[in-house]
């Protein structure tokens, strides 16, 4: 009878901490949740908005890209110790196309080492799940994966950044507001946005969200067309161009030049 | 204004594309090449990824060289039947070069020897180019708009012309070999198929020193070829990569066919030395600029797979 009794209080304990700890979850918004590419898109603005107490904690937010890429690089080597050549092709499976990580102060004053490695906050943790081949050693393979975290971060498909977060309100009507750029880089496609609500190094709560890129209008009928009727795009291509060639030439004719 | 760019996938002010291909159309206008050597890396800082980069060029010199080759038709600077004769030789020498670049690069370090060939070439052809076009300059030979040529050349483009097959190329005004201008697109074709350019750096000074056509002609007949060579290139790259941009293509476009109509009138205003001492002088420049591409130590050591 005691030990049902005892089930029955943890049933319940367990249950009460689960529904506060998605107090937080369910309260979690992100806006927009589809993000529309067309002719003028430049990037947008990514919000994150909540409900709930958020005075004196920390967040991070990771989003990345649900597809996962396959990537053939070529390795830049010197060769015959004079000049820089590209070499051997360098292959980079399972690595996520889009990988941005913003967080309210820097990482490590946050969380633990631990806590990043196991969520995958860092790049370096990211790195475990990647396959790089073909390399010599553990060395070259730490110096391309760094490479290749430069190369993304160029065409901002790689982020870290600390972003400024705003807490308004009292007690648990508390409104939390973080605004994330969206970079005009990242392609079409789904994106996992997970948020971690974090208090004294420790992580309260973990919130997923999808956002959605998709390309409307005239965007999405070029790249349709380029796609699946890549003939007809190319003659088509050409023609435009040479009529706008002799199009500008009888123009000029006309300009008495 | 920004606008998106659908096979790029990036965003771009649409007022950099326009300048790009306004400069670069100047320069195919005034010279008869396609600009690639200037345009790609262009595109590239502009956050282009360099496959989409190569292939838009393409599509672009295709409108750059139309306008071109208009502008100096009407004023008679194109030579139809040494172009086509020219094409012929080059889009076989295309054809061979790919299957030689497979067979060297299956020998190993191919590349590096292609690499360092063609800068030695193109110093070769910049400093030959830039000596002779000053003498002549100095010695203001005016009156007769001619390649000067040293004795050993004469000789060379002697028996050139001495091959069977006389034909005379009525615009160019010069009497050739049909087989002599064939062979040499085919070596400019192989070349630049090998080396992975354009040609137009090759063509013209084999056109003017080995064919012995005058500058002007030249410019005009060299855009002819560019633009045959660019349409098959776009379509190629069309079917093959889905790389091919029209909208930066459009942009690109917008820039370079004005800037290749005023690059035609400039050079009708030039004597033959002076557009040859320029084009020297630029190739020279691009010369130096893939010297220090090569040596300099790059801020990546990768870099992906594909473009020029």
């Amino acid at each position: 009878m005691r030990e049902k009794k005892f089930t029955v209080c943890l049933t319940i304990f367990v249950l009460l901490l689960f529904n506060i700890q998605k107090l937080w979850a369910d309260s979690f918004e992100v806006k927009p949740e589809k993000i529309v590419i067309n002719f003028t898109y430049h990037g947008a603005k990514l919000k994150i908005i909540g409900q709930g107490n958020c005075a004196g904690k920390d967040f991070i937010i990771n989003i990345l890209s649900t597809h996962k890429e396959k990537a053939t690089f070529k390795k830049i080597e010197k060769v015959a110790n004079l000049i820089w050549m590209k070499t051997g092709d360098l292959h980079f499976e399972n690595v996520p196309f889009f990988y941005h990580v913003y967080s309210t102060r820097p990482l490590e004053e946050i969380l633990t080492t631990k806590d990043l490695e196991d969520h995958n906050l860092t790049f370096d943790t990211l790195k475990k799940e990647v396959n790089l081949f073909p390399v010599k050693d553990e060395n070259q393979k730490n110096f391309l994966w760094q490479e290749f975290i430069k190369y993304k971060s160029k065409y901002h498909l790689y982020a870290y950044e600390v972003v400024p977060y705003n807490c308004k309100g009292e007690g648990q009507n508390q409104v939390l507001e973080i605004s994330i750029p969206w970079p005009y880089q990242a392609p079409p496609g789904k994106y996992q946005v997970k948020i971690y609500e974090i208090s004294g190094k420790k992580i309260e709560n973990i919130d997923e969200k999808i956002v959605e890129v998709e390309k409307v209008g005239i965007v999405k009928f070029l790249t349709d067309f380029a796609q699946n009727h890549a003939l007809i795009y190319g003659v088509f291509s050409v023609l435009i161009a040479l009529i706008s060639g002799f199009l500008v030439g009888l123009i000029f004719k006309k300009g008495g030049h | 204004m920004y606008i998106y760019l659908p096979v790029a996938l990036t965003s771009i002010n649409m007022f950099l594309p326009f300048m790009a291909g306004f400069g670069v159309g100047i320069l195919s206008g005034l010279f008869g090449v396609g600009g690639g050597w200037l345009m790609t890396p262009l595109l590239m800082m502009m956050g282009i990824s360099p496959v989409v980069a190569a292939a838009t060029d393409a599509n672009q010199i295709v409108a750059a060289s139309a306008s071109g080759c208009y502008a100096h038709w009407r004023i008679g600077n194109v030579d139809f039947k040494l172009g086509i004769h020219l094409l012929i030789g080059s889009f076989t020498g295309g054809l061979i070069g790919v299957q030689l670049v497979k067979v060297l690069r299956a020998l190993g370090n191919a590349d590096v020897l292609i690499k360092i060939s063609y800068v030695i070439m193109l110093g070769i052809i910049g400093t030959l180019m830039f000596i002779e076009s000053l003498s002549a300059l100095k010695k203001k030979k005016i009156t007769k708009e001619e390649a000067p040529s040293t004795q050993k050349e004469k000789k060379f483009n002697q028996f050139l012309k001495n091959l069977p097959f006389q034909t005379y190329y009525s615009t160019a005004r010069v009497n050739q070999s049909m087989i002599s201008t064939i062979l040499l697109g085919l070596i400019v074709g192989l070349l630049a198929a090998i080396m992975g350019v354009g040609g137009g750096f090759l063509m013209v000074p084999v056109m003017v020193y080995l064919l012995e056509v005058p500058m002007h002609v030249v410019v005009g007949t060299s855009l002819f070829i560019v633009l045959f060579t660019c349409i098959e290139v776009t379509i190629l790259q069309s079917v093959m990569n889905h790389a091919v941009d029209i909208i930066l293509a459009i942009l690109l476009f917008l820039g370079s066919t004005i800037g290749a109509q005023i690059g035609a009138s400039i050079g009708a205003k030039l004597r033959g030395e002076q557009l040859r001492i320029i084009l020297a002088s630029i190739i020279l420049i691009v010369t130096i600029k893939m010297i220090l591409d090569l040596t300099l130590t790059p801020s990546i050591f990768i870099a992906p797979k594909g473009g020029h």
